[in-house]
């Protein structure tokens, strides 16, 4: 070391001796506590109203170097006031403030460097401004600036608060404030000349609590609350920083307890404008209540018109709800104290807008949900790995809407998925929904959301994939029209049943919808439609129904079938490649059946319904039992139908138009030995009319048409009018005797019903009143008492209880036939039976053979062969049980034959020996013409003649229904000199045989004839008159 | 002469009493109802009837039709059928009065009595 260095080292060394003795002579001596305390006392006096006490003050050099300090201690305001908490108001074990002295003596500045309370305590009592128990100092009332003063500029740089106590009542506000244990320390460049300032705060309590209790009543409590801050300010623009944390917050609001215990830490990095009043609020600003952080960015500024502009992004970290869920105030817990919510989410957003009355900032924000599990009584699942990314655009401001976005939300529940994507526009309004969601469903877990009496067992699996578009109103009002939905659902292994009764069972389908519907209507506009395209679905009711349907294919279209002022709108379509089944005792096998069913309002009066069906199968197989098989090659319905309640019949109720196309089908019933085969048959049906266009028919032997219509159908039913009808038979061929038979065996064995019900009092066939139906008949061939019969013509009509069949006209090989008869039932027991029969050119035991009631009318008939006409005219009542009364039989005949051949038998032989009549080979008879009648038992034949060879008879007599006779033959003519007169008496099997007077030798000699001749002839020709009037010409219609 | 006188005289008596008077009957007297056990007839003026029995379980509006005619003492009764078909009955009368109304079979000569009911 150097000399000079030296030198210098020890002179500078000297210098700092003496100013430090000079100091502490100072500070010890001429500032000694014992001279500084009173000095301090004598101004306290002039300045402290209030009882006082000072124990010392001291100065410090060396402990606040460089700077002199005056240390006071134990300073105590004592100021007794009514009401206050205590009569000490202020008391600091230490006060000490230090000033720069280098500053004061060089610039002329003083500059405070620090002002330090330590371990001191307040009582702070105020009713109003003037009523208070710290007016306790007397301060000079004007304070104009001393322009004379040495003092250039005044500043502090440290405010220390050390152990503070203090408590604070403030009866006008009504607050009551607790402060305890604060450490402050403020320190910055405080000038009061200067614009530019900084500072830094660094604030500790061990508590805070307030108590304000005007109209709002706010209590607020916090521990060991900090508090930092730094700020830089210039020209009113601040920038800085603000750190809080107030662990264990408790604040209340009006009794309810808003915050309880939650650490609150905020982190506020901001500049702000106290002349243009906004601030920024920094990157990194947050708030933190326990884990849940709200990062803020932005500004907000107060405008002139006191609005308040905010352009603020906000995003907190991921907030674990179930914590969050503990930040709801105790007053609002009950809220969501049923609810069990575990998982997190997080805010991600904007705030951008202003704040003014009526007028809102816009909000922009991302909400995400990330593993969440929730538990809602509602809701009877619990619900877990919820996800969700949803984006919401909320704006309040009037006629604005606010949109959420959902970007992805997923969930599960029991076994279902569920995932959603879409938009939500106007949340807070109209709430107009388009979404898009998928769900895996199995089926038995909605059985938690089904009505516990609702016997519904649903199995399988559906996964759903449904876009939609709706809002809230058009939901909740039901609106379908406004509401938007495609999507389907498909179902697997599905097995669904209700009240043990139905089941319903499909390995494999799908459910699609559609709204609105893309199917035009003709009947009403659709707003959607169903559909369903199943694999095999089957249909089990038990004790009523058991279908199967293969590849089912169901189309409904529904128009608003929510309203209720009109009926119900409905299209449905159906295909199936097969549908079979059974019901009850009825089972059907249906091949490619397509059913097509539209209900729909009618235009007058929609509350009524309009009903179009149609029904299209390729094969359709069906058995009722052992009672009925029928089947179809290809059957083809179609109808319509307007429902009016007004009527009372359910015909006219319906209202039904019916189109009706069978091909190539087949019955065959129980009892009847053929089946009924039906190639072809078509008819149209409507209230008014039933039109057969088309028929045939084979049944057995026989194959015929049907054809024709039925009218007034309507009158009928509504005004019991006759139901008129006009139909056409025509058949190439009938078996009559094979239908007869079929029909016979059906009679029986309802006959023997009958007995069984009404034993004895028959039950005979009623023609039904009220119908007027014609049948035009035309069979070509037909066979009947296996006689071929052709050309069958006539009319069959049914009118009014009468059941009529006039002038059937007919062919066979035996005859040209001609029969008119009617049945009418006027009463049970009293039923009319009417025969007008004519056959030409019939060989007579053809004839017999054919009808053997001939031979009953007129018994030796029989005794002849060879041709005749035969005409027939009868009529009878018949009881209950057909038996003919015997009272009202009437009946007429007549026979006229040309060369017939007498057959020689025993009677002829007898005949021919008591009449001396010699017999040949072949006897001939030139003609023969009988007349009978029958009335009641009794059958007359009239007098006939019949002449062979040179001999000429004339016979006559009565015989009657028991068979009994008394016949007379006169011989008019022979080689022989007597006319002889044979009488035959008693019954065919043992006749009597007496020679008597010629009784008739003169009725077929005109210039013989008598009255009675005469009068026997004219009988004769009006009984064959009257008979033959009825006879029309062959080939007549 | 004698002899030729007592021939004419025996002649003539034969003859006279070989021709015996046919007996006339008021025509007048037949029109009415008239029943014999449970059957009824009914003769109305004009020619025209109905008749019926009540054993067969017919009443008077289900009657069946006929016409009648007298002439002398035969009575024609002709059946008309809703067939069309004609069944005359001829019958001698026996009896007629305002009460008896007695007719004969023409066939087998049996006697039917009937009694006026109105």
């Amino acid at each position: 070391m150097n000399k000079p260095l030296k030198i210098a080292g020890i002179t500078f060394a000297s210098i700092l001796a003496v100013l430090f003795i000079v100091i502490a002579i100072i500070c010890n001596i001429v500032f000694s506590p014992s001279t500084l305390t009173p000095i301090i006392r004598k101004h306290a006096d002039i300045f402290v109203k209030c009882q006082y006490s000072i124990d010392e003050a001291d100065l410090t050099f060396f402990s606040s170097f460089p700077d002199f300090a005056v240390h006071v201690r134990n300073v105590t305001l004592v100021n007794p006031f009514p009401g206050a908490q205590s009569d000490t108001l202020l008391h600091v074990a230490d006060l000490s403030a230090s000033i720069q002295i280098m500053e004061f003596l060089k610039n002329g500045a003083l500059v405070v460097n620090h002002v330090q309370l330590k371990d001191g305590y307040a009582n702070v009592y105020r009713e109003n401004d003037s009523i208070n128990n710290y007016s306790v100092f007397d301060l000079p009332e004007s304070e104009e600036e001393d322009t004379t003063s040495s003092i250039q500029y005044c500043g502090l740089n440290k405010i220390i608060l050390d152990n503070i106590n203090a408590t604070f009542v403030d009866k006008e506000l009504n607050v009551n404030a607790i402060l305890k244990g604060m450490d402050t320390k403020l320190s910055g460049e405080f000038f009061l000349s200067e614009e530019a300032t900084k500072g830094e705060l660094e604030l500790a309590a061990e508590k805070i609590a307030v108590d304000y209790g005007d109209s709002t009543q706010i209590f607020a409590n916090t521990e060991n609350v900090t508090l930092d801050a730094t700020w830089m300010m210039e020209l009113k623009h601040i920038d800085g920083e603000v750190n809080v944390e107030m662990p264990n917050l408790l604040f209340a609001l009006n009794g309810d307890t808003l915050v309880r215990n939650h650490d609150i830490t905020l982190n506020l990095p901001a500049d702000c404008n106290l002349e243009y009043m906004y601030a920024n609020l920094h990157k990194g600003t947050k708030v933190t209540v326990d884990e849940n952080e709200i990062g803020l960015k932005g500004k907000v500024e107060l405008c002139d018109n006191n609005d308040i502009y905010t352009s603020l992004s906000f995003e907190t970290n991921e907030w674990d709800i179930v914590k969050s869920i503990a930040l709801i105030p105790d007053a609002y817990r009950h809220l969501v104290s049923d609810y069990d919510v575990t998982g997190s989410f997080s805010l991600k957003g904007k705030v951008n807008g202003t704040l003014a009355e009526g007028n809102y900032p816009l909000l922009f924000c991302d909400l995400s949900l990330k593993d969440c599990n929730a538990k809602v009584p509602q809701v009877p699942y619990d619900m877990r790995d919820i996800n969700a990314d949803i984006y919401a655009d909320i704006n309040l401001n009037q006629d604005c809407a606010s949109d959420v976005t959902i970007r992805s939300l997923t969930a599960k529940a029991d076994d279902i998925t569920a995932d959603v994507k879409g938009t939500v526009k106007d949340l807070l309004g109209a709430m107009k929904c388009n979404l898009h969601v998928k769900s895996h469903l199995p089926l038995l877990s909605l059985k938690k959301v089904m009505p516990k009496d609702l016997r519904l067992e649903m199995n399988g699996v559906t996964d759903i994939d449904v876009k939609t578009q709706f809002a809230l109103a058009d939901v909740t009002g039901l609106k379908l029209n406004r509401i938007h939905a495609n999507g389907t659902i498909a179902y697997s292994d599905l097995k669904v049943g209700y009240n043990d009764s139905i089941h319903i069972v499909d390995k494999k389908g799908t459910v699609g919808i559609t709204m609105p519907s893309r199917h035009t209507n003709k009947h009403f506009k659709e707003i959607g439609q169903l559909s369903l395209d199943g694999t095999h679905l089957s249909v089990d009711m038990t004790g009523t129904l058991n279908a199967e349907a293969g590849k089912p294919s169901v189309k409904v279209g529904f128009g608003d079938i929510l309203n209720k002022n009109q009926f119900i709108q409905a299209d449905c379509d159906m295909t199936f490649s097969t549908l079979k089944g059974t019901m009850d005792t009825i089972a059907f096998d249906v091949t490619n059946p397509d059913i097509t069913a539209t209900l729909f309002p009618m235009k007058n009066k929609p509350k009524q319904p309009g009903v179009t069906a149609s029904f299209n199968c390729k094969h359709l197989s069906t058995r009722m039992g052992n009672s009925l098989v029928a089947n179809t090659s290809a059957l083809s319905l179609s109808g319509f139908t307007t429902f009016n309640d007004l009527q009372t019949n359910l015909l006219m109720k319906l209202n039904p138009t019916l189109k009706v196309n069978l091909k190539e089908g087949y019955v065959k019933m129980a009892g009847m030995e053929l089946p009924i085969s039906i190639p072809s048959i078509k008819f149209d049906f409507t209230p008014d009319q039933l039109d057969i266009d088309n028929s045939r028919i084979i049944l057995g032997n026989s194959d015929f048409n049907l054809s024709g219509e039925i009218t007034n159908i309507r009158g009928y039913v509504e005004r019991n009018e006759l139901l008129k009808g006009d139909l056409k038979f025509r058949s190439d061929k009938t078996d009559v005797d094979q239908i007869m038979d079929l029909v016979n065996g059906l009679g029986n064995e309802s006959e023997a019903t009958a007995k069984t019900a009404d034993d004895g009092e028959g039950d005979p066939f009623i023609v039904p009143k009220g119908f007027d139906i014609t049948m035009n008949t035309n069979i070509s061939h037909a066979n009947f008492n296996t006689k071929d019969i052709r050309n069958i013509r006539g009319m069959l009509t049914v009118k009014d209880g009468v059941l009529l069949a006039q002038q059937m006209g007919f062919t066979s090989d035996a005859a040209e036939m001609q029969l008119t008869a009617i049945y009418r039932s006027q009463r049970r027991n009293h039923l009319f039976c009417g025969l007008d029969f004519h056959l030409m050119k019939i060989n007579i035991h053809e004839l017999i053979e054919l009808i053997p009631a001939v031979d009953t009318l007129i018994p030796m008939l029989k005794d002849f062969q060879g041709k005749a006409e035969f005409h027939f005219a009868g009529e009878t009542y018949l009881n209950a049980k057909y038996e003919p009364k015997m009272s009202t039989i009437r009946g007429a005949a007549a026979i006229e034959g040309k060369d017939l051949v007498v057959m020689d038998n025993e009677t002829f032989s007898t005949i021919a020996k008591y009449l001396q009549f010699q017999k040949k080979t072949r006897n001939v008879i030139d003609s023969l013409s009988v007349e009978a009648t029958v009335f009641r038992n009794e059958i007359d034949v009239y007098p006939f003649l019949v002449s062979m060879d040179k001999w000429q008879a004339v016979l006559a007599g009565r015989h009657n229904l028991d068979m009994s006779f008394n016949y007379h033959i006169s011989l008019t003519d022979c080689p022989l000199p007597v006319r002889l007169g044979l009488d035959i008496n008693g019954t065919f099997d043992k006749p009597k045989f007496k020679l008597v007077p010629c009784k008739y030798k003169a009725l077929y000699k005109p210039e013989k004839q008598g009255e009675m001749e005469k009068n026997t002839l004219r009988l004769k020709k009006m009984i064959s008159d009257a008979l033959k009037a009825n006879v029309i010409e062959t080939g007549e219609e | 002469m004698k002899k030729i006188c007592l021939f004419a005289t025996l002649f003539v008596f034969v003859i006279l009493s070989s021709c015996k008077k046919e007996e006339s009957f008021d025509e007048s007297l037949i029109p009415g109802k008239w029943q014999t056990g449970t059957e009824f007839w009914v003769y109305e003026f004009g020619g025209l009837g109905h008749t019926w029995d009540t054993a067969d379980d017919v009443t008077e509006d289900e009657a069946q039709s006929f016409t009648w005619e007298k002439s002398d003492t035969r009575l024609t009764v002709t059946h008309i059928g809703e067939m069309g078909e004609m069944i005359p009955k001829t019958y001698t009368i026996t009896t007629l009065t305002n009460t008896t109304f007695a007719i004969k079979d023409e066939v087998t000569g049996r006697v039917t009595t009937y009694n006026r009911v109105e």
